[in-house]
Order: C-alpha cells, then sequence, then structure tokens
C-alpha cells in the first residue's frame, strides 16, 4: 500500500478551492516556532537574573 | 574546592553555546525558511488530486519528522544518564524532548487544518492520529513530571526510565500507515516502489525539513545552555541549604 503524488494536469487551483488552510497551516507552524523563541528568550532572562541573584548571594556568605 | 570547579566548568560550556554563535544558526535558519515557503508557495506544482491544500504537506510532515528526531536523541541522551549518570546528557533529555514536542505539535496543528477540507472532518480515531496524538501526550506528561518533581538525582533518573519507554511510540506511530489500514494517507515517503511524488514536490519537501532541521538545532541549542544554567542553579542552592544547615 502506498500513495503516489503527481502534478496537476494543468496548473492552477481547482474552482470551490480557497488558500485559506494553506495559509494558516504556515502561519500557525512559523508563529508557534516564533512564540516558542520569544518564551525561551524569555525564560533566559529569568534564569540569568536567578542566577546572578544566587551567585552574589554565594558571594557574600564567602 | 570541587564544587566550584564544576561551576566554572557548567559557566565557560554554557558560554560556548553563547548567542554570538547560535546568531550564525538562527540565519541560516531564517534563510532555509524563506527558501522552504518560495518551494512551498511558488515553485512546486499542485497536486492532482487534493489540489493546493497538499502544500500543507510541506510543513506537516517535516514537522512530525523533526519531531521523531527530536525524540530519538531524547531517548539517546536518556540511555546514556541511566549509564553514566551524566549531567550533560540529562540537559539534552530535556532540550530535545521540549523542543521535539514544539515540532510535534506543529504537525498536530496543521493535520485537522489539511484534512477538514480535504476529509470533510478534523480530525478522526484512527492509528496514526490516535498514536501522535499519544505521543504528544506522552512527552508533555514527561515534560510536566521534570517540572513538578524536586531537583535532585531521582527526578532526572525518573525522568531517563520515562523517555526510554516513551520513546517506543514513536517508531509504532511512523509504522503505523504501513501496518494498518488508515484514514491518513498511506506512504509518500519510504513508501515502496508504487510511492513517491513529483521531482519538483521532492525538492519543496526537502527545503522546508532543512529549515525544520535548522532550528531544530538552534532551539535545542539555547534550551540545553538553559537546563545546565538551571543544574548550576540548583547546585549552588543545594550549596546553600548545606551552609545553612
Amino acid at each position: 500500500m502506498a500513495a503516489m503524488w503527481n502534478t496537476a494536469p494543468q496548473s492552477g487551483a481547482k474552482g470551490e478551492e480557497t488558500m485559506i488552510s494553506v495559509v494558516a497551516a504556515f502561519t500557525v507552524a512559523w508563529l508557534a516556532l516564533g512564540v516558542y523563541v520569544l518564551t525561551l528568550a524569555a525564560r533566559q532572562r529569568g534564569l540569568e537574573r536567578e542566577l546572578k541573584a544566587v551567585e552574589a548571594e554565594a558571594a557574600e556568605e564567602k | 574546592m570541587e564544587q566550584k570547579k564544576t561551576a566554572e566548568n557548567l559557566s565557560a560550556r554554557a558560554a560556548k553555546t553563547g548567542p554570538g554563535k547560535v546568531a550564525w544558526w538562527i540565519g541560516a535558519g531564517m534563510i532555509l525558511m524563506a527558501w522552504a515557503l518560495a518551494e512551498a508557495w511558488l515553485i512546486a506544482p499542485t497536486e492532482r488530486t487534493m489540489g493546493i491544500y497538499q502544500r500543507i504537506f510541506y510543513v506537516h510532515v517535516p514537522g512530525a519528522f523533526t519531531g521523531f528526531l527530536a525524540f530519538f536523541i531524547n531517548f539517546i541522551a536518556s540511555v546514556i544518564y541511566l549509564f553514566r549518570r551524566s549531567p550533560r546528557a540529562d540537559a539534552w533529555a530535556v532540550a530535545s524532548a521540549e523542543v521535539g514536542l514544539a515540532f510535534l505539535s506543529i504537525n498536530l496543528i496543521t493535520g485537522p487544518i489539511w484534512a477538514k477540507p480535504v476529509w470533510g472532518i478534523w480530525w478522526t480515531w484512527d492509528a496514526r492520529l490516535t498514536l501522535t496524538l499519544v505521543l504528544w501526550v506522552m512527552y508533555a506528561s514527561y515534560l510536566l513530571l521534570r517540572h513538578l518533581t524536586p531537583a535532585g538525582e531521582l527526578q532526572p533518573r525518573l525522568a531517563a526510565a520515562l523517555a526510554v519507554f516513551f520513546f517506543f511510540d514513536t517508531p509504532i506511530d511512523y509504522m503505523a500507515i504501513r501496518w494498518w489500514r488508515t484514514q491518513h494517507p498511506q506512504p509518500v515517503i519510504l513508501g515502496g516502489p508504487n510511492a513517491g511524488m513529483a521531482p519538483a514536490m521532492w525538492v519543496a519537501f526537502w527545503a522546508g525539513w532543512a529549515a525544520f532541521l535548522v532550528w531544530m538545532v538552534v532551539l535545542m541549542r539555547l534550551r540545553y545552555r538553559q537546563a545546565r544554567q538551571r543544574q548550576r542553579l540548583d547546585e549552588l542552592r543545594r550549596a546553600a541549604a548545606l551552609r545553612a544547615s
């Protein structure tokens, strides 16, 4: 069992098709990655702040 | 003294994966992303039976394959952790699980967007779709477990054991459309002599996957760096607690 995909006999989409689904799929995919990158950047800032505070605390104790 | 050395070592290694080096990868990721979009939208031909909706394939399948690869890295890192108790392996394990989950999410979101106009339904509980959802839930619970259990030796050990067990869903999920009759299309890639795509479609697929792979490397390096910093933070906190007691 296998699938074979071929090109359309003539270029252009079928009449009832809209680009909305295709645009939505690509937008969601790249947006999801963008949001993840921003989340990582925000998390990095928080982590560095936390690390600095703990390191300063440790230095003070010494 | 030993602890100070470990902290310095962690800091030096974290600097190696710092923003300067990652910037090159981000640049490569952006270029590949532009190429992938051009291939998928402008260059790849329209498929005969599904029409323009088939173009979702160029983001849907690379999402799955990148997720599977990240889970494989998680599996290897977890096995290494179980044998060697290496904190670096543990950091790679958490980084690959999180990044893999992000890419599998792309696959799971774009799937129903493709299914609705082609099948007439958003979702069906066939073997491929169900196993992919189960895979997503397993790695989400893996990350949740890591987040909710206190840091220490037990947490990474438990996570590594679970990860080894969870990984076995990945090859079953990959083979599902070969083993069982599903609503999901039969394999186009590595599906045997009667499977395949028009040559121009292959180029669009490889462009999309290359872009995702580069982003996987970027994200995994950033997340690995964070995991190492988190380990250092936990170590410093444990040392402070010891001094206080």
